[in-house]
């Protein structure tokens, strides 16, 4: 008799990422979607606490394990009625678990995930990275260009949802390692070119120049002001176009700081007037079925909003990346 | 009596809205009263909505200052004109909380259906206060028995607010009866005309045999997505419109975890979709507008939300179906 033959109550049991399995870079292959963690928030120059954001994510995902586990039937998405076929899940989703972080040392930081990323992409699995505070997505955009690369490709395109343009260059307190650099790194380091470049629902106040150097660099700025008049959908294929105009593949990073702080406010600086949290989903839905080759959701701060209050982030962002890894594993992307 | 004046609102017996605490006996027709269903341990994952009566009672009571220390004892509804005023002969009482036995999910519901039915049969308008969803099962039963004893061909329609079906019939964990199969077991009581079910705000993935079962019997379901694409008004006029159909009464189930939880934090199962308190208001008040009979509101639990907005919030929300039985409707003077 095997040790339990029902599924478990969703409080209960170990925790991955929607009950997956847990697996190592052995594990994967093409076509795979491999879910890991970076519990690091050490160049957040706010709250700290996103570092709880991979567990937080995994607690909350178990709420979809049935997703994952034999039924007669399986579940539809109530609206476009499409299929989660269990045994998909079941063969393609894998957690590796979280990657090396070093908290003070950010040169060992750096090049553990950068090495981490590149061992994941570089088997053809899509990379699926719960963060973390966004300055993450750097040493992350530097491994998957390295496997990039290494499988034949030349260029990568980076899109990045955020209430911030991230491209700022040394912090009188923080240095060259925080968050409002992300883009800038990336840019610098010619990860991407500016053309391939672009950020999506920018909100805010912004440094006026970071804004100037978008524009005398050439950088693709979709502001929340776009995303209204224009709609979700016709940004989405918009920004999904010039990310992956002449590129193999592109990058995709999402800061959960984009959304409105009445949506989710447990992130190191919500936006007040930001997006809504169903157009977020909806761009996925389109971003999806374009040449995305790994995916970061960063931002997440469970530990401000306490007790159930977090729970808010959590659920969106583990719905997040369902819309976004469905189609993939359905094979309907 | 021992106080002469107003108390602070925060003073005070804690009754929904500070209206009488009265037993069966004092129920009258027409009366709205206040039930509660302190049963949680059908809940599958964050507890606390045994707390759910108590919450729901004591956010009423800010509202209850604005009553009380207006000149007039009187309010002005902004959105649509009118005042409200407490009548001298108070419609509303509160009966306490019903009989739960947390480890007895059966007896449970002897205990709530047995409370609502005693309430209907006196002619009172029950809301029963949950309580995780299942005790939805044992208030529609007790609210249809006690309809079936006045009138054996009665026939009930039946309004589902939620993030969620509700509609599984057997969990390998949680059995028959539990929150994710109240409208299952509704669905099957004599009374309940299965076509004339509808479901409002249902959103994400759901079980395939569920959405499929429901359609086959003849229940509608509109989509969290229906309602931003189509408006609130026009989706609650439709789903009224379908449960109102050639049926005698409606009963109607408000699971408030269908409003976005960064609005509405207090509960156990998370949904984030857009909806706000307004929208949910919006279509409240469109569905008061049919032969509402009976109703509960579920699943919140006041401790997952230390703001407490989520508490004050569903006062007004029980106000979009109550408010105009309880109080005196006017035109503002003057027009």
């Amino acid at each position: 008799m095997p040790l339990r033959s029902d599924p478990l109550p969703r409080t209960a049991g170990i925790l991955t990422f929607v009950r997956a399995p847990a697996s190592t870079t052995a594990d994967l292959a093409e076509g795979h979607v491999a879910v890991a963690g970076v519990p690091y928030d050490m160049s957040t120059t706010s709250r700290i606490g996103a570092r709880f954001g991979p567990r937080a994510y995994r607690e909350t995902s178990n709420y979809y394990a049935p997703h994952m586990e034999s039924r007669d039937s399986g579940a539809v998405e109530i609206n476009s009625r499409e299929r989660v076929r269990p045994e998909r899940v079941r063969e393609s989703l894998k957690d590796l678990g979280d990657f090396e972080v070093y908290a003070i040392e950010w040169e060992k930081n750096q090049a553990s995930l950068r090495e981490s990323m590149y061992q994941v992409a570089r088997t053809g699995a899509l990379p699926v990275i719960m963060g973390g505070d966004h300055f993450i997505t750097f040493p992350l955009v530097q491994g998957f260009k390295d496997a990039v690369l290494e499988r034949g490709g030349s260029k990568i395109g980076y899109i990045q949802f955020s209430s911030q343009l991230d491209l700022g260059d040394e912090d009188p307190a923080w240095g060259r390692v925080w968050r409002g650099a992300t883009a800038r790194r990336i840019l610098d380091g010619g990860m991407a070119e500016a053309r391939n470049m672009v950020w999506v629902g920018t909100n805010g106040y912004i440094r006026t120049e970071q804004w100037e150097m978008a524009r005398e660099r050439g950088l693709n700025v979709f502001t929340l002001a776009d995303v209204r008049s224009q709609g979700i959908d016709a940004v989405a294929r918009q920004a999904a176009e010039i990310a992956g105009d002449g590129c193999d593949s592109i990058y995709l990073s999402v800061d959960l700081d984009v959304l409105d702080g009445g949506y989710v406010a447990g992130t190191a600086a919500p936006s007040f007037d930001g997006m809504r949290n169903i157009d977020l989903w909806e761009a996925m839905d389109v971003l999806t079925h374009a040449k995305v080759g790994a995916l970061d959701l960063c931002g997440l701060n469970p530990i401000i909003e306490i007790d159930g209050l977090g729970k808010t982030g959590q659920r969106f962002g583990v719905h997040l990346i369902l819309r976004f890894i469905y189609p993939r594993i359905m094979g309907t992307a | 009596m021992t106080t002469s004046e107003t108390l602070p609102w925060f003073s005070g017996a804690q009754t929904f809205l500070k209206s009488p605490l009265v037993g069966f006996d004092r129920v009258e027709p027409g009366m709205v009263v206040m039930g509660g269903a302190p049963h949680d341990s059908t809940h599958a994952s964050r507890f606390g909505t045994r707390m759910g009566p108590r919450g729901i009672r004591e956010g009423s009571l800010a509202f209850t200052e604005r009553l009380e220390n207006s000149a007039d004892g009187g309010l002005l509804d902004v959105n649509t004109g009118t005042r409200l005023t407490l009548p001298s002969d108070s419609r509303l009482v509160d009966v306490g909380d019903y009989n739960v036995y947390p480890t007895d999910v059966v007896k449970s519901i002897g205990g709530i259906s047995g409370g609502v039915a005693e309430v209907v049969r006196r002619g009172g308008f029950s809301v029963c206060m949950g309580g995780d969803h299942y005790i939805s099962y044992p208030s529609c039963l007790g609210y249809t028995r006690a309809a079936a004893e006045e009138n054996p061909n009665v026939k009930i329609g039946y309004i589902h607010f939620d993030g969620h079906l509700d509609y599984g019939d057997v969990n390998p964990v949680w059995g028959r009866y539990n929150q994710g199969s109240n409208a299952r077991r509704i669905s099957e009581i004599d009374v309940i005309s299965h076509p004339n079910m509808a479901w409002i705000g249902i959103h994400g993935w759901v079980d395939e045999d569920q959405i499929t079962l429901i359609e086959r019997n003849g229940g509608r379901v509109f989509t969290a997505l229906d309602v931003h694409e189509q408006g609130p008004v026009e989706i609650a006029r439709q789903a009224a419109e379908h449960a109102a159909d050639g049926t005698d009464f409606i009963y109607l189930t408000l699971d408030i975890d269908f409003i976005d939880t960064g609005f509405f934090p207090a509960t156990g199962s998370v949904v984030n979709d857009a909806i706000t308190p307004r929208i949910c208001l919006q279509m409240l008040q469109e569905v008061r507008r049919y032969p509402i009979a009976a109703m509960d509101i579920v699943e919140i639990a006041p401790r997952i939300d230390s703001s407490e907005r989520s508490i004050m919030t569903a006062t007004e929300l029980l106000l979009g179906i109550i408010g105009p039985k309880i109080f005196d409707v006017t035109p503002l003077r003057g027009g």
